[in-house]
Parts: structure tokens; sequence; C-alpha cells
């Protein structure tokens, strides 16, 4: 695989991480919250 | 910067959170995306980073997504927050790294990546600060619940993996 094509796919898979798991913590959290009946 | 980038994110959402998150913490990274996107396609970045970082591409980038952000909610407040979020991308890795200006100005910045423990602490309060904000717009209830937690954790975990690996490069960092 080229280079520069893995040098890319690491940058956006570096990028991704914080993005996707920030999301999905923020959908347990209000998930939690729905459960304890604290509806957003 | 790299996770502080998200932090701000955060923070931005906690001023209008009928924002879709996605939108801001996407907004927030941009021209990190455009630098992948060159590195994917093998296509120049430009001088220092001017056709990803530079105020014209960034600026633009601005632009794009405050009519993605309109179109989604078709709130001006919202709008102009990500559109701030777009542009305070520039200003915060001129603390972190060495970034171009306009074609044929000056290359600026701190360059804080020189200093991995001074770059960990402005990272780490740009994350704190915006955790802090964000943690604000969740009901009380689980404003202390593991998850809410989990999200300051990880962005702080990740920072540091980043930032060892950045150090680990000895000074050989290139981004394609």
């Amino acid at each position: 695989m080229p280079i520069h094509l893995v040098k890319g796919l690491t940058l956006a898979l570096a990028l991704l991480a914080p993005v996707v798991t920030t999301l999905f913590f923020h959908r347990r959290s209000l998930a939690a919250a729905r459960r304890q009946g604290q509806v957003q | 910067m790299y996770a502080g980038h998200i932090g701000f994110g955060l923070g931005a959402y906690s001023f209008r959170k009928t924002l879709p998150l996605w939108l801001v913490l996407v907004a927030a990274q941009i021209p990190d995306w455009l630098d992948a996107g060159s590195c994917v396609a093998d296509i120049s970045r430009g001088p220092n980073g001017m056709y990803t970082h530079g105020f014209i591409p960034v600026g633009a980038a601005a632009i794009v997504f405050a009519l993605l952000a309109y179109a989604i909610t078709r709130n001006v407040t919202g709008t102009m927050i990500v559109a701030l979020v777009v542009l305070s991308h520039w200003g915060l890795d001129y603390f972190t790294g060495i970034k171009p200006t306009w074609p044929g100005g000056p290359v600026v910045g701190m360059n804080l990546y020189a200093r991995p423990l001074v770059d960990f602490a402005l990272e780490s309060a740009t994350i704190l600060a915006g955790w802090l904000l964000y943690r604000r717009t969740l009901p009380k209830s689980v404003r202390n619940h593991g998850w809410t937690y989990a999200t300051l954790l990880m962005l702080c975990t990740l920072q540091v993996l980043a930032g060892a690996a950045f150090a680990l490069s000895l000074g050989g960092h290139t981004k394609c």
C-alpha cells in the first residue's frame, strides 16, 4: 500500500476516533438520563 | 492541536445544543480532514499546509459549514457558532504548531509541539474547559455519570497517545 495512503488513512482514523467515541458517550449519557426519567 | 479541537467543539456546542453535535465536532477538525483527504488522494497540501490550513481554505470551510448548519437548523446563532468553530481551528493551531496565513504571507505559530508537556497542558485545559461547558447541557442526573466522565477521560487519553506518537516521530513528522 502506498505510504501516502497509509498516512492519510491513519490520520483519518486518528480524527475519527475522538468524534465517534464522543458521540457514543453522548448518546449513552442521554440514554441513561432517559432511563432515569429525565428526558431532554 | 488534536483533541483540544474536540474540547473546543464541545464547549461551543454548549451555547446551542440544538446543533447536531457531530456537525460541531467535525467543523472543529475540518482543516485536518482536508489534510487527510489530501494525503489519501496524494494531492499537495501546499507550502506549510497552505491549501488546508491557510486563511483562505479555513475561511472557505467556515462558509461551507455555516451554510450546512443553516440548512440543518435554520438558526442564525447556531450557524455563526459553527462558522466560529471552524475558524477556531486556525487560532488553536497557532499555539501548538506553525501555520500558514495567506499566499506569500508569513508562517506563524508558537510551535508548542516542540514542548510536549506544555502542549499537553494546553490541550488538556482546552478539553477540560469545553467538557465542563458541555456537561452543563446534560440533564443533572447524568452530569456525574460514568459515560459523561468517560468523554473527558477518552479525550485526554487520545491526546496522550497522539502526543507520544508525535514525540516518537523524533521531529520527522510529516502528515503525508
